[in-house]
């Protein structure tokens, strides 16, 4: 938009703040998260205090974000683009919020695991849930950023395995059964990998309101990655 | 959808048990709004101030028992189009409109219409309240008896009444429809003229910025006006206020003005979409950046 | 680029500090007060002027008189009895009045009173019924044979004139008068010792107190004896000729500017004409007079004379009737009333119009129902002060042949008349003092009457404006 001259620029830089400051929640969880992940593997109380400690800013944030939300769109009416990016920004910020909320999960039971045996198999899958779902986060914020619809389209791709590792997770638990300890440190660690599958949805959530943003169509993502518009017929 | 707790379940529930969300087009879809032929319809209409073109090549129809707005920056031509509708552009001595507008499917500026006859089934609404120096009464009963009233006093005071229930003056005015229309405030004074407009019974209402010289709360009960006279009157309206087409109107038309080669600055019809479509996701690049503020 | 404002919000070198500038500002008061009072002292000199001409008028208008009466009026009214109601001639009844004339007057003069205007409706005085009837039928008949009888004032005036002949032999201005009065009557006392006066003698002197413009000079008609003309011709000549100026100017000029306001596109033809109705409001009146000469007293003289009217003798014998110079006032008013109409109906805003149109009303009809209405104060305001100056023209009255010596009131439109402004110019180039003094009693009249027009266009604008709230 470089040969148009903007006359609402102080509401625009205002979008901007708001935009940076959601972003930004992101940001952390997205550090939150590989925080989480070797807290819960390697036994690391300080860790997850860390993580808890983290949180109370994301809530904090989260607060914030709303009042401003609330403020600019009174203050301004705002149409077209802006009003969509407007609808999108609250929903990602009780998106990300949330994602906030499952790190705490996991720090929550890195405490409680405290000190129990481990099975190493297990901690090695949930590294790798970590190390799927970290890239997906970026991945989301940068095609938010570039507004790069294509790229919004590969999350549910990146999703596939994170589902597939949530799923065998069951059967990890259920391999040690026999050994009640071992077991109730499995059924924790059952939770973490659900809440990891949680984060990566939650991160797929993210690239649909890009799309809205850049197209203005709501789309539900389906398992092939392909936009399903409310009417079942696919978008391309 | 995975992952659903109980409280997601009990919801998702209620929403199937009443499936009365999603009639219609859904927002920024392409579907095409099914359109009955319009009550007026302009064709390639281009209107020339002299050798100065103010408006080019408009094509619209507008819908029966609908709003229209027409929107755009200053200079783009919007009034102009909207007088041109029930040729009050005539009155200019320099204009002249080249193209068709037709009214029922039939050109209102063929030879030998009488724009007389055209102004009476499709009336006028002013930006300022312009009453007569008359009565609240007589400001009413002119525009009939001109037209040939043949009824008796009785009949009179009954289309009086009328026209100022249907626009919602009437309990404000009925004790007092001697006294001058200038006694009332700038929000009845409009409401006034909307009444007197429509006593002549005409088909379309035409308003150019109707409420733009009134207080918000009196733009508000004109608002809701136009949205009750809707069912028996089309309108188009023309405003600058962005936030009332949105809030009033079925359609909308934006119109922006460009500095052509010749230096000349011509308006042009840009868009014309359902109000809601046009306002969270317009098709073009220009609707977009104008209701957005990224506009020069 | 933006250029870094400083800390204060104008740069100090730019704006004078507070010492230089309340030096600034004394000179600027200096100079505002200077102004103030020059434009008082012209507003001054304005007053001044005027002040002077009213002065001048009043002053001769009012005053001390040596009065020589022929017939003492009390000795006459004592010699027809000795009825303690009549106190003066005015008391006296017209037959009383008619016999003293027949008395004093020759034969020849009652004749010639006779024919300009009868004394009675039913019997002759002075003539036979049988040259009456002849004289009457012949082509050139005096105004006697169609005019009415002669009213109470006339007569009365006929017998001060012919019966009493009072004879002012000086006159005192008002200021004088009420400074000096014995010095008046040193002055008369001097002048007859000096022999001025050779026909008279000082013991019928009497010194009064004479106010020239009092109710019975605007009832007489006009005299050549300055000591007891009145205006009433006049006054009914200039009501004549205003009546006719207003039946053509209005009309005709309210419908041109309706048309050239409402109606006309704005083409070459119609912006010439527009410009040459404006050039018309400043050309001078005498050269309307000169126009009325040619047109309406030579070329139209069927008409003005009322030739056309009758089938037997027309009215006047020429073309120079009240109605000619009615149409030449109003053909000279007429411009002015256009233009002012056309500032009335411009002044209308636009927005009446369109509403008017709006609803399907043809251009007429908007016209008449909305325009017109909230136009005509301002219309009536422009005609009535356009009127007013016509009353006061003379030159062109003058060309169409005003006479200035009518003693008869104007009948009808095809009567000789004369009119005030005539009359004042008339009797100031008469050598004799008392005809300046008649002369001002005449322009105070005709002062009045303008006051009276200008107040009654004052009000009809106030009247309106605040209906119009």
């Amino acid at each position: 938009m470089t040969d148009t001259k903007d006359t609402n620029v102080h509401f625009h830089q205002e979008l901007e703040q708001l935009e940076r400051k959601v972003l930004s929640m992101v940001d952390r969880a997205e550090q939150m998260v590989a925080v989480a992940v070797e807290a819960v593997t390697s036994d690391d109380t300080d860790l997850a205090g860390r993580v808890l400690e983290a949180d109370v800013g994301i809530d904090a944030t989260y607060a914030e974000v709303h009042q401003d939300w609330t403020s600019l769109m009174a203050r301004n009416q705002p149409l077209g683009s802006d009003l969509r990016r407007m609808a999108v920004l609250i929903q990602l910020n009780v998106t990300f919020e949330r994602m906030g909320d499952q790190c705490v999960n996991i720090a929550k039971i890195a405490r409680f695991n405290a000190g129990l045996p481990r099975v190493e198999r297990i901690c090695e899958q949930i590294r790798e849930m970590g190390d799927l779902v970290r890239p997906m986060i970026r991945t989301a914020i940068e095609a938010y950023v570039r507004g790069d619809v294509d790229e919004a389209r590969r999350l549910p791709v990146m999703d596939q395995p994170v589902d597939r590792l949530n799923a065998n997770m069951y059967k990890e638990t259920v391999a040690v059964r026999d050994n009640p300890q071992l077991l109730e440190w499995a059924t924790k660690m059952l939770m973490v990998s659900r809440a990891l599958e949680r984060i990566g949805d939650q991160a797929v959530d993210f690239g649909e309101q890009t799309v809205y943003l850049m197209t203005g169509e709501r789309a539900e993502f389906d398992e092939d990655g392909m936009a399903r518009t409310f009417d079942d017929q696919p978008a391309d | 959808m995975s992952n659903e707790t109980s409280a997601d379940r009990s919801i998702g529930d209620v929403i199937e048990a009443n499936p009365t969300t999603a009639t219609g087009p859904r927002i920024g879809s392409t579907e095409a709004v099914f359109e009955p032929p319009g009550v007026i319809e302009t064709n390639e209409m281009s209107v020339y101030y002299g050798a100065f073109r103010a408006v080019a090549d408009v094509s619209l129809a507008f819908g029966k028992n609908q709003i229209s707005a027409l929107i755009g920056p200053s200079g783009c031509g919007k009034s102009t189009v909207l007088r041109s509708l029930n040729r009050m552009n005539d009155l200019i001595a320099t204009a002249r409109t080249e193209g068709e507008v037709h009214y029922h499917g039939q050109n209102i500026y063929a030879d030998g219409v009488d724009p007389v006859e055209v102004r009476r089934t499709i009336g006028m609404v002013f930006q300022k309240p312009n009453p007569f120096p008359k009565s609240i009464f007589d400001n009413i009963a002119w525009g009939a008896k001109i037209n040939g009233f043949k009824g008796s006093k009785i009949e009179m005071e009954d289309l009086v009444r009328e026209a100022l229930e249907s626009a919602a003056l009437w309990d404000e005015v009925k004790d007092k429809l001697n006294e001058s229309g200038y006694s009332l405030s700038g929000g009845q004074q409009q409401r006034l003229c909307i009444a007197r407009a429509i006593a002549t019974k005409p088909d379309v209402i035409l308003m150019d910025e109707p409420c733009s010289a009134l207080d918000p709360i009196a733009t508000l009960r004109i608002e809701e006006l136009m949205l009750e006279l809707k069912e028996d009157y089309s309108i188009i309206i023309v405003t600058h206020n962005m936030q009332q087409a949105a809030r009033v109107s079925d359609k909308t038309a934006f119109f922006n003005v460009k500095l052509n080669d010749a230096g000349m600055r011509t308006g042009r019809l840009v868009e014309y979409s359902p109000t809601d479509q046009l306002f969270t996701s317009p098709r073009e690049k220009d609707t977009e950046d104008y209701i957005t503020g990224r506009f020069g | 680029m933006s250029i870094e404002a400083p800390e204060r919000p104008k740069a100090p070198e730019l704006f004078p500090g507070d010492e230089e500038y309340r030096r600034h500002l004394g000179g600027r008061r200096r100079k505002a007060v200077i102004f103030q009072m020059f434009c008082l002292a012209m507003l001054s000199l304005a007053v001044l002027s005027l002040a002077t001409l009213l002065y001048t008028i009043i002053n001769d208008s009012f005053g001390l008189v040596a009065t020589v009466n022929e017939n003492d009026p009390e000795e006459i009214v004592a010699g027809l009895g000795h009825d303690p109601e009549v106190t003066g001639l005015q008391d006296l009844s017209h037959d009383q009045l008619v016999g003293l004339l027949e008395a004093n007057v020759s034969r020849g003069v009652g004749r010639r009173l006779e024919r300009e205007q009868r004394f009675y409706e039913d019997r002759l005085v002075f003539e036979s019924d049988a040259t009456w009837a002849e004289i009457c039928s012949s082509g050139g008949s005096p105004t006697g044979c169609t005019a009415g009888p002669r009213p109470h004032a006339d007569v009365l005036q006929l017998v001060n004139e012919r019966v009493v002949v009072p004879d002012v032999i000086a006159s005192y201005p008002l200021v004088s008068s009420l400074l000096d009065p014995a010095g008046f009557e040193q002055e008369v006392t001097e002048e007859f010792e000096a022999g001025s006066f050779p026909d008279h003698d000082i013991e019928q002197v009497s010194i009064e107190w004479r106010a020239w413009f009092n109710p019975t000079f605007l009832t007489t008609p006009q005299n050549s004896t300055p000591e007891v003309a009145g205006i009433r011709t006049a006054i009914l000549g200039s009501t004549w000729m205003v009546a006719i100026t207003i039946l053509f100017a209005v009309p005709v000029g309210l419908g041109a500017a309706i048309y050239l306001v409402e109606y006309a596109r704005p083409t070459r033809l119609n912006e010439f004409i527009q410009t040459n109705i404006n050039n018309l409001a400043g050309v001078p009146s005498i050269i309307y007079g000169m126009l009325g000469l040619a047109i309406f007293v030579r070329l139209l003289e069927p008409v003005t004379s009322g030739a056309v009217f009758t089938d037997g003798v027309p009215p006047s014998d020429n073309g120079r009737t009240v109605l000619a110079a009615g149409l030449t006032l109003g053909l000279l008013t007429l411009p002015v009333v256009i233009i002012s109409a056309q500032e009335a109906l411009k002044a209308v805003p636009d927005s009446l119009r369109h509403a008017g149109l709006a609803l399907g009303a043809t251009r007429w009809q908007t016209v008449r129902s909305q325009i017109l209405p909230v136009a005509l104060p301002g219309i009536l305001t422009g005609t009535i002060l356009a009127v007013a100056r016509a009353v006061g023209e003379t030159a062109p009255l003058i060309m169409v042949g005003a006479a200035t010596f009518v003693t008869t009131d104007p009948t009808g439109p095809f009567s000789k008349f004369t009119a005030l402004p005539i009359q004042i110019f008339q009797w100031t180039s008469r050598p004799q003092p008392e005809f300046h003094n008649i002369a001002a009693a005449a322009s105070i009249a005709l002062l009045l009457l303008l006051l009276t027009l200008n107040a009654v266009a004052v009000i009809v604008r106030n009247r309106y404006s605040r209906r119009a709230e």
